[in-house]
């Protein structure tokens, strides 16, 4: 199956969509830099986990928007008339839908990565920070509960029709703009900006709420438990 | 290989039956060809065959055991290609057969693709990109896929579509090579493919199986039944089916089958179209 896996993969990142959403969210991101962070947000320094955390959640939506296209991807018309090869085949129908989810997850993997990597870059050259070790809780407060509830969500909407996946990727952007209390936010945008203003003191450490943490271990438990449900799912026999 | 089909039928949820109480027994070594009209249900057998859809009534038992229960034993010797199927475009020939013959779990793949490759004539293009194929040549890749791996069970539905008469000719010859050792079931619409090398014929219409037997049998019924006339009245034609109108310097010959022959009709050998199509328009009246 790893040789299945490294044809998913390499179909995925050598592709031009890859490298549009790369190109995109990479510009998106140094926009964001420059124009935002680099002035430190909510009087954080800009390296601070506050200010990176910012940066992140700004650059959210097109992560997702990326996740989103490669699942589609997967699900295109041309890949659709391609399932009765491999249906006729004895790899089981869920092994093989968990390892095109496992090559999805690697490339938006990939992606958060340059974009952690662009942020990284800019600090060091800017400011010759590179206290890397501060960005972890943060990265993966932001981007690893959305990216997975996308993939779940995803993956079951593209089961019942594949069209949906498109008015997910709406509801994701609408999602990530909609002004919501912190602890219901996608992109936790609003935690990051404000959050260190209801602090009394200056530059503060960084710490997560627990109101946070369970909001985003439950968004986390939600993906990861439509995406077993959906990999499971035998795909539709009578059709 | 042994594969026993017992008052098979298809329901769809829609209502409509593709196919009703099916009987068949099929075992290798043996090239059987499937002839029916569009809808008739072929695909939806053959579909029913590779598990790709579950029958609303009767079974297939494959050796003797329940299809259902040894599906993925089936999968792991069966080749198959679907009347409509995509590729991946973005992969190379070469790249695409090793993707298949990893899902297929084929020991030696590099040997089996190279095999594969060079009985569909491949050689030149396994390094091209599938997108910058032609159709026949897609249409190779799709036989090539099936043949991966020398299945014991071979499943092909209109394999001969998009191919040149040169192609069509040498892969009639690829089945008929491996019908030898295996079962092949060949779905068609070219009654030449099936007459030059089936051994046995099934024909399909409105979901039931109309005829079980070899080429010789089902044009042996047809024999009385098969005329040519010059044509010079439209009202003559009325009760015949014609199969086929020549346009003639002494006027338009044309060929009729017909349950009854009327006198002005010359009675002829019938060919293996003549009696298939008898057959089914001997259905359709009925």
């Amino acid at each position: 199956m790893n040789k299945i896996f490294g044809y998913e993969l390499r179909r995925l990142l050598w592709n031009k969509l890859f490298f549009g959403m790369l190109l995109v969210t990479l510009g998106y991101g140094w926009l964001t830099l420059t124009g935002f962070v680099i002035r430190g947000i909510a009087h954080t320094a800009p390296f601070s986990p506050w200010s990176f955390g910012y940066y992140l959640s700004q650059t959210l939506p097109l992560i997702c928007l990326g996740e989103l296209f490669f699942l589609a991807f997967f699900f295109s018309k041309e890949e659709y008339l391609l399932r009765p090869l491999i249906q006729a085949t004895p790899v089981k129908q869920r092994q093989y839908i968990a390892l095109r989810c496992a090559a999805v997850l690697t490339a938006t993997t990939i992606l958060c990565l340059c974009i952690v990597a662009l942020a990284i870059r800019f600090y060091v050259s800017l400011f010759g920070w590179m206290n890397y070790g501060e960005l972890i809780l943060p990265a993966l407060l932001t981007l690893v509960p959305p990216v997975i509830f996308c993939l779940g969500v995803g993956l079951m909407l593209s089961h019942m029709n594949r069209v949906l996946i498109y008015l997910l990727m709406a509801a994701v952007v609408l999602l990530s703009v909609l002004p919501v209390p912190s602890a219901a936010s996608f992109s936790l945008s609003g935690f990051f900006s404000q959050t260190p203003l209801a602090l009394d003191t200056l530059d503060p450490a960084f710490h997560v709420p627990g109101q946070i943490l369970t909001s985003r271990i439950l968004i986390t438990l939600f993906g990861g438990s439509i995406m077993i449900v959906a990999t499971n799912g035998r795909g539709d026999r009578r059709r | 290989m042994n594969v026993e089909i017992c008052n098979l039928s298809l329901t769809y949820p829609s209502g409509k039956t593709a196919l009703r109480e099916i009987n068949l027994s099929m075992g290798s070594p043996n090239l059987i060809g499937l002839l029916g009209p569009n809808g008739a249900g072929k695909s939806t057998l053959m579909k029913l065959l590779v598990a790709g859809l579950l029958p609303t009534e009767g079974k297939i038992s494959v050796d003797g055991k329940p299809l259902i229960q040894q599906e993925r034993l089936l999968k792991a010797r069966l080749g198959y290609l679907p009347q409509s199927f995509g590729l991946f475009d973005e992969l190379t020939v070469w790249q695409f057969l090793d993707y298949m013959a990893a899902l297929k779990g084929i020991a030696g793949s590099k040997e089996a693709i190279a095999a594969a490759i060079q009985r569909t004539h491949l050689e030149e293009k396994q390094k091209a990109k599938i997108r910058t194929l032609s159709g026949g040549q897609r249409q190779r890749v799709g036989i090539a896929q099936a043949i991966l791996g020398n299945p014991h069970f071979l499943i092909f539905d209109e394999p001969t579509v998009g191919l040149d008469p040169e192609e069509r000719i040498s892969f009639r010859n690829l089945f008929s090579q491996m019908a030898q050792d295996r079962l092949v079931l060949l779905s068609t619409h070219i009654i030449e493919d099936v007459q030059s090398v089936c051994n046995q014929l099934v024909v399909i219409h409105q979901g039931c199986i109309r005829f079980v037997g070899t080429p010789a049998g089902l044009i042996a019924g047809a024999v009385g039944h098969v005329g040519v006339f010059r044509e010079k009245d439209q009202r003559q034609e009325a009760g015949l089916h014609i199969t086929s109108r020549v346009n003639t310097t002494c006027g338009i010959a044309c060929r009729a089958v017909a349950e009854e022959l009327p006198d002005f009709v010359e009675q002829v050998e019938p060919t293996l179209e003549d009696a298939y199509l008898y057959l089914i328009s001997r259905e359709a009246i009925r």
